[in-house]
């Protein structure tokens, strides 16, 4: 009886870390396959059947993205570090105010929380056409403010969605202390519930940061020559006709990928309520 | 530093404004930049809508409603519903079957589960540009790896599918990079629902003598309502938005088999530069995500209400 009963729950357990191998592998596959790419010979991107294996590697492709002239990676690289830099900064200082009266005071009540997670659902392509057009007068098109600013529409509502959270969890009394020692709420807020909840903004920082860096819609209808990012880098690269270009796309993708995962692995804690827009009721 | 202060007189504007009127000025930046690249727009749009008016030919003629006529009767853009549709039924199907899967199969193990769960959810930290290229590289038909893994399982050398090009195919490539790049979004949260469940719920139930399948039908899948719930909704959400892969992977063919809405509109306003009809397509797709919007917090509001 017990043995019967260990040997079926071994069996299941190894059904259950068989199922998670596989479910791994098709996970981490794709992962694998850019990168080794993106280290392969080029040889080797165009053999039947495919070279899972590479034998020998090269720093080629990434050379070929620095240091020679005909994929010259690094405008788009600064553009991307810029963009999403000065997108971040925009967005938590307009927003850590407005989730901090939002919370506080409720102003505007569901209405206002509705309004922000409408804002969210909106496809971008409806808002991109329009944009354009206006942008075209005001000659915003192809300006990294222009791109700023189009960003600000859904990672606004996202970070003060999750700034909301955090602040409920945040103790009024110190804010309360420190207007009875006379300091106005502006200055309460900048000097006291800022420092205390750096890390909250940090984490909400780097969302907004990473929506930046992943933008593809509006980079690629407002942007323009002077604006370009990583990611146009990618797509141009493969959609080029030469089959060279392949491992250059590959090597642009690592790129791209590299901030998204080093920032992803410190935020490992965050990720489920900020994926989840900070925990909508459910 | 502490400072004791004289509360001061009320000067000036203090006089006529409201109390606490300066509460309204935190949201004031927020709230006047999202109204302008919001509201602005959709106004413009609701102009050019009106208007026969080509960017490239620089047409621009009033033709009243016209351009929504043509909307309602457009074929193409129908069609393009009709590809949304099926990529949100079958994707969601396969994301959280596979999702709850994974989310029950990582609660159930006892050794590795935080580096497992890491693995699993390597997707996330890739960015949908970055799966759509890793996508175009995995299914090139005579050397990307998929035909010939695929090739490998049904015991033959290599399966001729072109995944970008065959119109029976094409919308499967979006299928499969889209449940790639969120399932694992769907098991994380799922994973932390079933976490959130009180252990001893499930003791209870097994000196009963429930069996496992009794423990999930009646203990796991109803506590689990809620996270299921959140989960459909943003990926809801997430794929009738889909713009992204189909950019990367299909561009919407072959002969626009695989033209989802966003994509269509997206052709017509700025491909053909077509923008009196592009920005009433769009108008379209607001009505109908705030239709869908306000349905989905009229379901939440009535859950919660139950519940």
């Amino acid at each position: 009886m017990t043995s019967r009963y260990l040997f079926t729950r071994r069996l299941r357990a190894v059904v259950v870390y068989a199922f998670l191998c596989v479910g791994i592998l098709v996970a981490v596959f794709p992962f694998y396959w850019i990168v080794t790419t993106s280290f392969k010979y080029s040889r080797d991107h165009f053999s039947k059947p495919p070279v899972y294996f590479p034998t020998d590697y090269t720093l080629d492709h990434y050379d070929r993205l620095f240091a020679r002239t005909d994929v010259n990676a690094l405008p788009f690289l600064k553009n991307s570090f810029v963009l999403s830099t000065f997108n971040m900064v925009f967005v938590v200082a307009i927003s850590i105010p407005a989730a901090y009266a939002l919370s506080r005071y409720r102003l505007g009540g569901d209405k206002a929380r509705f309004a922000i997670l409408t804002g969210r659902m909106l496809p971008p392509v409806i808002l991109v056409l329009p944009l354009f057009l206006i942008y075209r007068n005001l000659n915003l098109n192809n300006t990294y403010l222009g791109l700023v600013l189009a960003y600000s529409i859904f990672n606004g509502p996202l970070a003060v969605w999750l700034l909301m959270a955090f602040f409920e969890d945040f103790p009024t009394e110190i804010i309360d202390a420190s207007l009875v020692d006379g300091s106005t709420e502006l200055q309460a807020l900048v000097r006291i519930v800022m420092p205390l909840m750096a890390p909250s903004i940090v984490v909400v920082a780097l969302f907004c940061f990473l929506t930046g860096w992943n933008d593809l819609i509006f980079v690629l209808t407002l942007g323009g020559r002077e604006t370009q990012t990583l990611n146009m880098l990618m797509v141009n690269l493969l959609n080029a006709p030469s089959n060279e270009s392949f491992g250059p796309a590959a090597a642009t993708v690592v790129l791209g990928i590299l901030p998204p995962f080093v920032l992803t692995l410190f935020m490992q804690r965050y990720l489920v309520s900020g994926l989840s827009l900070g925990g909508v009721k459910g | 530093m502490a400072q004791l202060t004289v509360p001061r007189e009320k000067t000036g504007w203090q006089r006529v404004l409201p109390r606490h009127w300066t509460r309204y000025l935190y949201p004031a930046p927020l709230m006047i930049i999202l109204a302008a690249l919001i509201i602005f727009p959709i106004a413009y749009a609701i102009r050019y809508s009106f208007y026969d008016y080509y960017l490239t030919r620089g047409i621009m003629r009033f033709i009243g409603l016209k351009n929504y006529a043509d909307a309602f009767r457009d074929e193409v853009f129908r069609q393009a519903a009709w590809v949304n549709i099926r990529i949100i039924v079958v994707s969601l199907i396969a994301e959280f079957t596979l999702g709850l899967l994974l989310a029950l199969a990582c609660y159930s193990i006892k050794r590795g589960r935080a580096v497992i769960v890491a693995l699993l959810t390597v997707p996330i930290m890739i960015s949908t540009s970055a799966t759509g290229m890793a996508f175009r590289m995995i299914m090139l038909p005579e050397y990307g790896p998929l035909n010939y893994i695929i090739g490998k399982l049904l015991g033959r050398d290599w399966v001729a599918i072109d995944w970008f090009g065959d119109r029976n195919w094409a919308i499967w490539s979006l299928v499969i990079a889209s449940v790639w790049h969120a399932m694992p979004f769907v098991m994380l949260i799922l994973l932390a629902g079933l976490v959130a469940i009180n252990q001893e719920l499930y003791e209870a139930a097994k000196i009963d003598g429930a069996g496992s399948w009794r423990l999930f039908r009646d203990i796991s899948l109803p506590l689990l309502k809620g996270p299921l719930f959140v989960a459909f909704l943003l990926r809801l959400i997430e794929l009738i938005k889909m713009f992204d892969l189909v950019y990367l992977l299909t561009q919407g063919g072959p002969a626009r088999v695989t033209e989802t809405m966003s994509f269509y509109v997206y052709y017509v306003g700025l491909r053909f530069f077509r923008v009196g009809y592009g920005v009433t397509l769009s108008l379209f797709l607001l009505v109908l995500t705030f239709a869908l919007a306000f349905a989905l917090m009229q379901i939440t509001r009535r859950r919660e209400a139950v519940a």
